[in-house]
């Protein structure tokens, strides 16, 4: 009984550790401290200003849910790399996705090799997306600018990655109307699960 | 826009030198007359930068701690020396949707030399010593730069022989961040070594012992 006592303490302790390292932590910018400041430390925060709005995302675990995750998506075939930051601007929930072809990341330690990549969002092979409400024709304008990985490292595990960066693109909205994602910045830890999908065709 | 990186540790080898030199002038001196008193009151602190700090206003803090006060030199009575041992809150704040503040709860150590103008009103001049303790900002110590140096102006009014009143103007010297500028793209254009402190303060002085202390027969 003693023993299973223990066990359990010591579950509970590992579960409170594993969840407590995996929650964002917002370092506010000393500069403007409405967005998180650049880190490079796996705070598992981003953000960004949307024109005069303020875009973050905070990974959150709650008791049944994890919210604000990034997501990294591969698609081999096609050779093809999707990053979606969920987050929120003004409370309402949105994110910022980029898709990326030509990288050659086929599995999840490919993820190192970003390392110092300045990716040049040109609307065409690679581009970013802001995205408020998700509708078929949100794909249809594409962000130009540039999606720079500054630091990439292996985390305390190898099956976990952090990876650090800035961004920042315009695009279009449906209205013609020129949206402005600026100074952007993340700073991510990636588990091989549950943030790193291989696309299946 | 960029201000040159000081380097701090010439800086803090220097102003333990000027302890250790003020401490050895109070040992040596054979008939020192020491004041010592508790100190507290309140100040209105702000930064100053370089860099565009939107919608930046002032915060009131407090202030506590203990004053020690030697007259080393037997032929120059008007001319004394201050050492203070306070804590001390700065900081500032951002108004945006919501208000951001920002205190820097200080360990600080004037070193100040202090003139009698006349019997109850002397000024005094120095330079503050701080090292941040404590911040209400997550991580804040990994942001900002823990040592603080300033330059120190004040007033001292006597009111009763126990009781004075105090002001003073602290003009802090080193940058408190140590950041990146980054431009709309995410392109890391310079580091910048901005935000000074900047606190003007108002306190009462109560002198607990005023005698000549021998270290001598």
């Amino acid at each position: 009984m003693r023993k299973y006592y223990y066990t359990n303490s010591l579950l509970l302790v590992v579960i409170f550790l594993f969840v407590t390292a995996c929650e964002g932590i917002f370092v506010p910018d000393p500069i403007d401290p409405r967005i998180p400041k650049y880190t490079e430390e796996g705070n598992n925060v981003a953000g960004a200003y949307i024109d005069n709005n303020i875009w973050e995302s905070v990974v959150k675990i709650g008791y049944l849910n994890v919210s604000d995750q990034p997501l990294f998506t591969v698609d081999q075939e096609n050779n093809s790399l999707l990053l979606r930051f969920s987050g929120s601007t003004s409370r309402k929930s949105s994110s910022i996705e980029f898709h990326l072809k030509g990288l050659n990341i086929s599995n999840f330690g490919d993820l190192v090799t970003l390392k110092g990549q300045n990716i040049q969002l040109d609307g065409i092979k690679n581009a970013g997306y802001y995205i408020e409400n998700y509708t078929p024709p949100t794909y249809a304008y594409k962000g130009i600018g540039q999606l720079y990985f500054r630091n990439v490292r292996i985390g305390n595990s190898s099956s976990r990655i952090i990876l650090s960066g800035t961004f920042g693109f315009s695009i279009h909205d449906p209205n013609g109307k020129i949206i402005k994602v600026s100074s952007g910045r993340f700073d991510y830890i990636i588990s091989e699960n549950p943030n790193f999908q291989l696309q299946r065709h | 826009m960029r201000t040159p990186k000081i380097n701090i540790e010439p800086i803090v080898q220097l102003t333990l030198q000027i302890v250790l030199f003020i401490s050895l002038t109070f040992v040596c001196s054979i008939n020192s007359k020491a004041q010592i008193a508790i100190i507290a009151g309140g100040n209105y602190s702000t930064i100053r930068s370089n860099v565009n700090l939107e919608n930046k206003g002032p915060i009131i803090g407090y202030n506590f701690g203990l004053s020690f006060q030697y007259y080393p030199f037997k032929n120059i009575q008007k001319l004394s020396i201050l050492n203070e041992l306070e804590y001390i809150q700065k900081g500032y704040q951002q108004d945006f949707e919501k208000k951001y503040s920002f205190k820097f709860n200080y360990l600080a150590l004037p070193i100040l030399i202090s003139y009698s103008v006349s019997k109850n009103l002397s000024i005094h001049t120095g330079v503050e010593l701080s090292d941040l303790i404590t911040t209400n900002i997550k991580q804040g110590t990994k942001t900002y730069n823990n040592f603080d140096l300033g330059l120190v102006l004040g007033l001292n009014c006597l009111i009763d022989k126990r009781l004075s009143c105090y002001s003073r103007l602290t003009y802090g010297l080193i940058p408190m961040v140590d950041y990146y500028e980054i431009d709309e793209l995410g392109n890391f254009k310079s580091k910048i070594h901005d935000l000074k402190n900047i606190s003007a303060t108002i306190g009462i002085k109560f002198n607990l012992y005023n005698e000549k202390i021998l270290l001598h027969k």
